[in-house]
């Protein structure tokens, strides 16, 4: 009887280790070998490094904007026409950073309620955004920022973003929470 | 001694201040008194912008155009011709022209925005 008992016991311990072992993602976390998720640091940081390159664009500086993105990035706009067909545009790193430099106006680009998600060396940032052009509201949507994190910090390695409405009181009302409405 | 630098002190104030005052109420650029430097279509200065433009920015851009096209769609103070000329108007015309009304606008030229693919201006006014 004991040894029956016993026998129990050790099976009940195997199962809870079974348990606790797969309820850990089988030993092998997805942050695992890099940062952790919804440490406020790293969130902190990756927020840091799109705030650099808003500021980036908005002041022309390409140490700015390299310091942010690399090179090789991927730009794409998804759009709807005055048709109503989707139109996607894409651009390479190189060329948003020689269009940022180059242009004529001063953009201003502002994002709020960002989600933040990390895995190890990989990180995405949702949120979304309006757009000034000379102080002037000129669109909002929605910015996808895909990062990596290599030796020299986390930086953008694609943007996706979308542009929803290029009117003020629309993009008001779709965001309640953006400054587009302001003059 | 210090007697020489509060007076250097002094002095660099009231340069400052002046400089200042004189900025601020520096009257801004009437680019809608200006007269054109050339009337282009749109559709002519989209597709030149698009094949070339930092050759056009460096041509064109500060300077004072009429673009001739057709209105695809405004927004707030923006209108949007016809195939990719946007204009920041510096008043709005009233009564508001309908999309696909013929119109000339004058206006500032910025640059081409490749991200928007866009050719962008401002100060615009409608054009009789």
């Amino acid at each position: 009887m004991d040894t029956m008992k016993n026998k129990h016991w050790v099976l009940m311990a195997g199962m809870a280790l079974m348990m606790g072992w797969v309820g850990t993602g089988c030993g092998k976390s997805a942050d695992a070998g890099g940062a952790k998720a919804n440490d406020p640091q790293v969130e902190a940081d990756i927020l840091g490094v799109i705030e650099t390159l808003f500021q980036g664009m908005e002041q022309k500086d390409s140490l700015m904007l390299s310091r942010a993105m690399v090179p090789t990035a991927s730009v794409h706009r998804v759009q709807l026409d005055s048709a109503g067909e989707q139109k996607i545009i894409y651009l390479s790193g190189r060329t948003f950073f020689q269009t940022a430099m180059n242009t004529g106006f001063t953009q201003q680009e502002e994002m709020w309620d960002p989600v933040v998600t990390v895995n190890g060396d990989l990180a995405t940032v949702t949120a979304p955004f309006s757009y000034r052009l000379n102080g002037v509201f000129g669109h909002c949507g929605v910015n996808h920022f895909g990062l990596m994190q290599s030796t020299e910090g986390w930086r953008i390695h694609s943007v996706q973003f979308s542009i929803t409405s290029r009117d003020s009181t629309e993009c008001a009302s779709q965001f309640p929470r953006s400054t587009a409405a302001q003059p | 001694m210090k007697r020489n630098l509060l007076k250097l002190a002094l002095v660099g104030a009231a340069v400052g201040a002046v400089v200042f005052l004189w900025m601020w109420n520096k009257p801004h650029k009437d680019y809608a008194g200006q007269s054109a430097d050339a009337v282009l279509t749109a559709e002519r200065f989209y597709a030149d912008f698009s094949a070339a433009p930092d050759s056009m920015n460096l041509a064109y851009a500060e300077k004072v155009v009429v673009v001739e096209g057709v209105l695809q769609e405004h927004f707030d103070q923006t209108f949007l011709l016809a195939p990719g000329v946007a204009i920041t108007m510096l008043s709005l015309p009233e009564p508001m022209p309908e999309p696909g009304a013929a119109l000339r606008i004058k206006a500032r030229v910025l640059s081409f925005d490749v991200v928007m693919n866009e050719v962008k201006l401002d100060n615009g006014v409608v054009e009789p």
